[in-house]
């Protein structure tokens, strides 16, 4: 109970930015105001006359086609691989 | 879906070979050099914050903010991370979080050592070593520390982020994509651009930090804020 007091303010954050990130998105992709030119490095490629090709294997998560979707699974696998990370990496060192 | 990153197939194999080669190497070398961190107190109690920072700079590279000219551009957030964690824990979280995306097809799994070369080793620790440099010097003028730091940030993450695009470019060239006459300057207009607002929105967010959070800047010593 006491380290679940410690890491409150932590864990609230956690929340709140996750709360605030996906709210960021929703809105952006409802009202439409993200843009869907693309960005400097794909505009520079097609304009260069590169053509995509078929890719050498499929995505694990490719199934996921919204973006908003996407977005919100992305940024909760994010969280919790670098929390395991940093974690694991924190509490190995101590062991030793 | 959008594509924000190289994908499998743009860069030829030989790049591909080198720039994983040379993230692997950073990556190892950074990680020895964060574990000695990783025993102080503030590193454990800052964890979650590592998340939610890494949660921001995932979630910011999909805003794709529009530019003059028919293209878009999105933060990066390799200067703006090694500002904060430092320049080898910013490699190994933007190397995480391009990683994830790759499971999305936003950037090839193959192309995941170039991109992290680009965005995790030369935005991140070139970038850092930018900042410093820039912060130095204004340190020597009148202006308020704290402000220091916030401008050191904006103009070392653009500085950065040409660097990187110049990088991109030759790795374009080499692949056989366009010519040095054509790819370089393009890479350099369109990035001169999107620059700005990764400038801007790393600026802001670290002066949200300095006013909530100052401690969760982790190389306050080495940057002289406080």
């Amino acid at each position: 109970m006491e380290k679940l007091k410690e890491y409150k303010w932590p864990i609230i954050t956690i929340f709140l930015t996750i709360i605030i990130l996906i709210f960021m998105l929703s809105i952006g992709y409802t009202f439409g105001f993200l843009s869907e030119n693309p960005d400097g490095l794909e505009k520079v490629i097609e304009d260069a006359g590169y053509v995509e090709q078929e890719g050498l294997w499929v995505p694990i998560l490719s199934w996921v086609e919204n973006n908003y979707l996407e977005g919100i699974i992305g940024i909760v696998i994010i969280t919790l691989i670098v929390n395991i990370f940093f974690y694991f990496g924190i509490k190995s060192k101590k062991n030793k | 879906m959008i594509i924000i990153h190289i994908n499998d197939g743009i860069l030829a194999p030989i790049p591909i070979g080198v720039l994983w080669i040379i993230t692997i190497l950073t990556i190892t070398f950074g990680y020895f050099k964060i574990r000695k961190l990783f025993n102080s107190e503030d590193y454990e109690k800052f964890i979650p914050y590592i998340g939610v920072l890494a949660a921001v700079i995932f979630a910011f590279q999909y805003v794709n903010y529009p530019i003059i000219g028919g293209s878009s551009g999105h933060l990066i957030g390799g200067t703006l991370v090694a500002v904060i964690l430092g320049p080898w824990a910013s490699v190994l979280v933007l190397f995480l979080v391009l990683m994830v995306q790759s499971l999305f097809g936003d950037g090839g799994l193959l192309a995941l050592g170039a991109n992290t070369f680009n965005m995790g080793i030369i935005c991140g620790i070139i970038g850092f070593f930018i900042v410093v440099g820039i912060k130095r010097l204004l340190d020597r003028t009148k202006i308020q520390n704290t402000y220091n730091i916030i401008v050191s940030t904006a103009i070392g993450s653009y500085i950065a982020l040409l660097i990187a695009s110049i990088a991109c470019g030759i790795q374009l060239v080499i692949s056989g994509i366009g010519t040095f006459e054509f790819v370089i300057p393009a890479m350099l207009f369109w990035y001169s651009l999107i620059g700005i607002g990764e400038a801007v929105i790393s600026a802001l967010i670290i002066f949200y930090i300095l006013k909530t959070k100052p401690n969760f800047i982790m190389t306050q010593k080495f940057l002289r804020i406080f």
